[in-house]
């Protein structure tokens, strides 16, 4: 079977669990559940000794002096006997420590191996492995705040309960069928059933909507600033991200391109996008980024027009909030009505857009991330329990809905699967996790 | 008197009487060997065949040609479908039946099948390198070539009535003994199981008025091959209940029941209980239902369903008087309990041969199951691989994935049993698929290959497949509109937005058939799932694990489960997955080890 292939036959591996490279100092870790005795006895480690060991290791001509942690088995990230070696960062001795394990017949490890066995001696759920993946490969702190509540096992703690209800469902929904001619076993209202897998699938779906597979990390929502040139889009953009990223300058029409950027408001994500300043710009390439600009509104949930004056702009598209940029300089001035006054210089009026902006977001609550496959599951489980029958085999239509949807949200813990989930997820690690 | 035979089935009970009628349509030569042929089918306990998941088992007997059902139909005296609010899956044909007509029927299809009937107890096996050459019984010694035995409640049976324990396998019967010693000597250890009986109470002395009534349905037949005219005349049951002042003497007088004296040590079924076992444990219940079956249309003889008990005899005249409608009642035969021993059903393969033996099947309560339907479903698979065997063929195991039989035997063979075992539809996973009405077409291609089907049964399946499929061709060539878009009627079969009533009124073309073609046709989809996960067992069930023979062995997995495993010695992962407390993970420190051995091997 598939499942297992990676690093069947070998017992012990090892990798490098610090990036390559010259640093002060490289770990290596090499796992097994028997490591080779006379290993051991070159690092003079005790098989059963846990602690943190200063060694120096003989490396043929030379020896660096190294700090061996060492993890007997089961207490340890694997499972299994695990040590850790740090030696000093040059990309020299890292070989030569390769070399000396080569000899002993340890092997070098695949991606995701250390993990993998972490999983198969029980560590370590599968969502929890994967987690654990995403956590590595998240890009900044955001996708790491997006990936908490699944890393931190939220996530996983609602779908437990969601399949708790469905267990309970389940065996209401089997005495109605197979008790039904007994005694005592009362009529379970077809509305009540009813009622209660709306409840399941409300919860799924607000899961649905509330996270997104990581895959997804570009669909965020998306608000686009856009207005006439030189009326300080760009400076609303850098207030809204608190940072300088566009170019801010006097000469109108310098944001060329759509400039995006995503922030985290009150936990929800954002996209927000700068565009070129719209009117019949004289050059060839202003031209260019004018289209975009209106093309960046496609698609949008939230657009924003800016401007300093209540024009009549001729074709200004219709846009969700209006905002009055420049307060600073104009005091005292009248706002027409529905327009946000602010200054974008002076952050004076910028909470009233950030409320507004948190209200127009068609979110209940913040948008999490969690992995492809526990979003798919998710969604495949919606969609099993949906097909419901409004006959007189409704009751054995939903048992057998609940039973598959069950199976569906189980299989996200790592309920055990012949199609190769363990390979897909695992494979994706790097070397040495 | 001729000794040798092609088949050898010994018991003549609901597993027995299957065996040996299976074993004369593959055209052996067979014996049916039993304690006394005038009981041959007799019904221990309830005068009914059916229920939910039990009639689903006497549907596929019938389809593969055996007597369960057609007696039924000759001796039914009440019909009736339960479940009628749910669906075709679940809904069950349940007959209340004359005790003494089904046997009478059930002994003469053996006589028109030319089965040879023995009366004779047997003790013994003689063997000779695993294979059983002959059964010596205590009047003879008898030879075959392959043997099914269906011991029911009788091997060292006991029969408890409050303190008082005597030697039986039934009510007035004597108990069998001996095969223990066969068992023994093969290292196997029996256990022992318990169930019990209610009282039966004189039809003359009892006041139906003011009881409940529940009439039956006409037109309903247990067999494919039913037809009009052919049930006996038909009666009603009725239905009263237990009250306060029946538990207040139950409850007095409990410690004073076999059960819970401590005499019993078997376990008995839990969806079975007796009526001190309800009192105890649902003892915030105020009265419990009694369903009046007569056991007979001109027999004295009522079956009060529902209080089944091994109080003393004393109690349950007490207790019987305080019901509504048994004041005057008057006790014909009193309730007991009985203890009996069965063999692990792990000691069976899939065809239900014992492991230990080559030619030796077991069948019925004797591995651990109760009812008369589940009795019979193993009767039926353990005479055909026994015949088979005679006749050197390959073994036949149901699937799970197309019969309750399949599910049965899987269920028993593999987890074995904690309790007596009876089927319910919440057992199989494909249960949308497996319908009684279907059950012919369900097991169709198996039963003509293994020559079980007469020209009778052959063509009365084409002439319902004909119905069927003109129902099908209207749905599939009519249409109608739909927004704009064109659907089949096929296809509205599937939509929830129109019913079965919808779809009738909208073919042009109907037969009889029509609700079962309705149903084919709503859950297609199911049937690719099902496709899918067979696949997908298919593949776990490839990989064997004969290679692995001490768990202790295996890395990684914790000390229970390497005793779990030991014990089972699942032979591929599809059996290992199945053990309780398996992890995913564990099956994947299995795979890994089974895959080491193998790379070591080669
Ligand atoms: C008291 C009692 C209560 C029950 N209650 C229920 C219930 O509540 N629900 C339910 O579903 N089922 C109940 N049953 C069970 C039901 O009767 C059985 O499950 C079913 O009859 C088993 O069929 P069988 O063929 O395995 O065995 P049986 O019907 O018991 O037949 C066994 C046959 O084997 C013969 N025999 C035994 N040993 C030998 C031997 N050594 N040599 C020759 N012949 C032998 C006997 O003469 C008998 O004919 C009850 C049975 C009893 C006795």
């Amino acid at each position: 079977m598939a499942v297992v292939e990676v690093a069947d036959k070998i017992d012990t591996i090892y990798a490098l669990a610090t990036p390559s490279g010259r640093s002060a100092i490289a770990v290596i870790r090499v796992t097994g559940t028997s490591i080779p005795k006379k290993l051991l006895e070159k690092l003079s480690l005790q098989k059963n000794s846990r602690g943190c060991f200063v060694r120096k290791i003989d490396l043929g001509d030379y020896s660096d002096k190294c700090l061996v942690l060492n993890f007997p088995a089961p207490e340890s990230y694997t499972g299994e006997h695990l040590i850790e070696i740090h030696c000093h960062g040059n990309p020299v001795i890292i070989a030569d420590v390769f070399t000396l394990l080569d000899g002993y017949g340890v092997e070098e490890a695949s991606p995701g191996d250390f993990s993998k066995r972490a999983y198969l001696n029980g560590k370590v759920s599968l969502d929890e492995a994967e987690s654990l993946m995403l956590g590595i490969q998240a890009q900044n702190k955001n996708d790491l705040i997006s990936l908490e509540k699944f890393r931190s096992g939220d996530l996983g703690q609602k779908i437990f309960n969601i399949s708790n209800s469905l267990e309970s469902l389940l065996v209401a929904l089997e005495s109605q069928l197979d008790f039904s001619d007994e005694d005592g076993v009362s009529d379970l209202e077809r509305n009540e059933i009813a009622k209660n897998i709306e409840q399941i699938l409300h919860d799924l779906k607000r899961l649905l909507k509330n996270y997104r597979p990581i895959r997804d990390l570009e669909a965020r929502q998306r608000a686009v600033i856009i207005g006439p040139p030189n009326v300080g889009k760009s400076s609303l953009f850098n207030r809204l991200l608190k940072e300088d990223i566009a170019i801010v300058s006097n000469t109108p029409g310098t944001t060329r391109d759509v400039v995006r950027k995503t922030i985290v408001m009150e936990g929800i994500e954002l996209e927000v996008n700068d565009t070129a300043g719209i009117r019949n710009g004289e050059t060839l390439v202003e031209q260019e980024g004018i289209e975009k600009s209106y093309k960046a509104l496609d698609g949008a949930e939230i657009s924003i027009w800016v401007s300093d004056q209540e024009s009549n702009f001729k074709n200004k598209p219709k846009t969700d909030l209006l905002v009055m940029n420049k307060i600073d300089l104009f005091e005292g001035r009248t706002i027409p009505k529905g327009w946000i006054p602010l200054s974008a210089k002076t952050g004076e009026g910028m909470n009233v857009l950030v409320e507004e902006l948190i209200k127009k977001l068609n979110v209940e609550e913040s948008v999490f991330y969690t992995s492809e496959r526990v979003y798919g599951n998710i969604e495949k489980t919606v969609k099993t329990l949906s097909a419901s029958s409004n006959e007189k085999d409704f009751y054995e239509i939903n048992a057998q809905n609940a039973r598959d949807a069950l199976i569906l949200l189980k299989e996200i813990y790592g309920d055990f699967d012949n199609e190769k989930i363990l390979d897909q997820i695992f494979q994706k690690f790097c070397i040495g996790k | 008197m001729n000794n040798k035979f092609d088949l050898i089935v010994i018991g003549g009970g609901h597993a027995g009487v299957e065996a040996a009628v299976a074993g004369r349509r593959m055209k052996l030569d067979v014996a049916l060997i039993t304690l006394d042929q005038e009981k041959i089918g007799r019904m221990s306990c309830n005068p009914a065949v059916g229920g939910i998941g039990k009639t689903h088992l006497a549907r596929e007997i019938d389809a593969l040609g055996g007597v369960i059902a057609e007696a039924t139909d000759l001796s039914g005296i009440q019909f009736k479908t339960l479940n009628k609010k749910k669906g075709p899956a679940v809904q069950a044909l349940r007959a209340q039946t004359d005790k003494n007509l089904y046997e009478k029927t059930i002994q003469s299809f053996i006589n028109e099948f030319g089965i040879h009937v023995i009366e004779d107890e047997v003790e013994d096996f003689c063997e000779k390198n695993n294979k059983i050459i002959s059964a010596r019984g205590k009047r003879g010694e008898y030879f075959g070539k392959s043997f099914v035995l269906t011991t029911g409640t009788f091997l060292n049976g006991s029969i408890l009535i409050g303190s008082k324990k005597v030697d039986g396998g039934r009510i007035d019967e004597k108990k069998s003994t001996g095969l223990e010693r066969y068992f023994l000597s093969k290292d196997v250890t029996l256990g022992r199981l318990k169930t019990g009986t209610p009282p039966r109470l004189s039809k003359k002395t009892i006041n139906f008025r003011g009881l409940e009534e529940q009439p039956g349905e006409s037109g309903l037949y247990m067999s494919f091959l039913g037809q009009k005219n052919q049930h006996p005349q038909q009666t009603i049951c009725h239905i009263t209940r237990t009250n306060p002042e029946t538990h207040k003497i139950i409850n007095r007088d409990i410690k004073k029941s076999a059960m819970y004296s401590g005499l019993i040590s078997g376990v008995g079924p839990r969806y079975c209980p007796s009526i001190e076992d309800k009192i105890v444990r649902f003892s915030e219940k105020k009265d419990h239902q009694i369903f009046l079956e007569p056991e007979g249309i001109d027999s004295d003889w009522m079956y009060p369903n529902g209080i089944s008990t091994s109080l003393p005899k004393e109690t349950q005249e007490e207790y019987v008087q305080s019901i509504k409608g048994f004041e005057n009642a008057k006790i014909l035969q009193y309730g007991y309990a009985v203890e009996y021993d069965y063999i692990d059903p792990r000691n069976m393969s899939k065809d239900l041969l014992f492991k230990k033996s080559d030619n030796l099947y077991l069948a019925g309560q004797i591995n651990g199951t109760t009812g008369y339907e589940e009795a019979g479903a193993q009767g039926i698979i353990a005479g055909i691989n026994a015949s088979l065997n005679v006749l050197g063929k390959e073994k036949w195991v149901p699937q799970r994935s197309s019969s309750y039989l399949g599910v049965l035997v899987d269920d028993l063979t593999k987890f074995g049993v904690s309790e007596p075992y009876r089927m319910f539809t919440s057992r199989a996973e494909h249960r949308l698929l497996l319908r009684q009405e279907n059950a012919d077409e369900r097991l169709f291609e198996s039963a003509k290959k293994l020559n079980l089907l007469s020209e009778e049964r052959i063509e009365a399946f084409h002439q319902k497949q004909r119905k069927k499929q003109k129902v099908l061709v209207s749905l599939r060539g009519n249409s109608i509109n739909l927004t704009g878009k064109k659907v089949t009627l096929y296809d509205l079969c599937k939509r929830s937005d129109f019913s079965e009533q919808d779809v009738f009124k909208l073919n042009p073309d109907n037969t009889s058939e029509f609700t079962a073609v309705y149903y084919d046709a709503k859950y297609s989809g199911y049937v690719k799932k099902q496709e899918r996960e067979i696949e997908k067992m298919k593949t776990l069930d490839d990989f064997s694990l004969g290679l692995i023979f001490d768990y202790q062995e295996v890395v990684g997995l914790s000390g229970e489960l390497k005793e779990k495993l030991n014990y089972h010695k699942p032979q591929t992962l599809l059996d290992a997955s199945k053990i309780e407390g398996i992890t995913p993970a564990a099956l994947n420190v299995i795979t890994i080890h089974a895959k080491k051995i193998d790379a070591i091997r080669s």
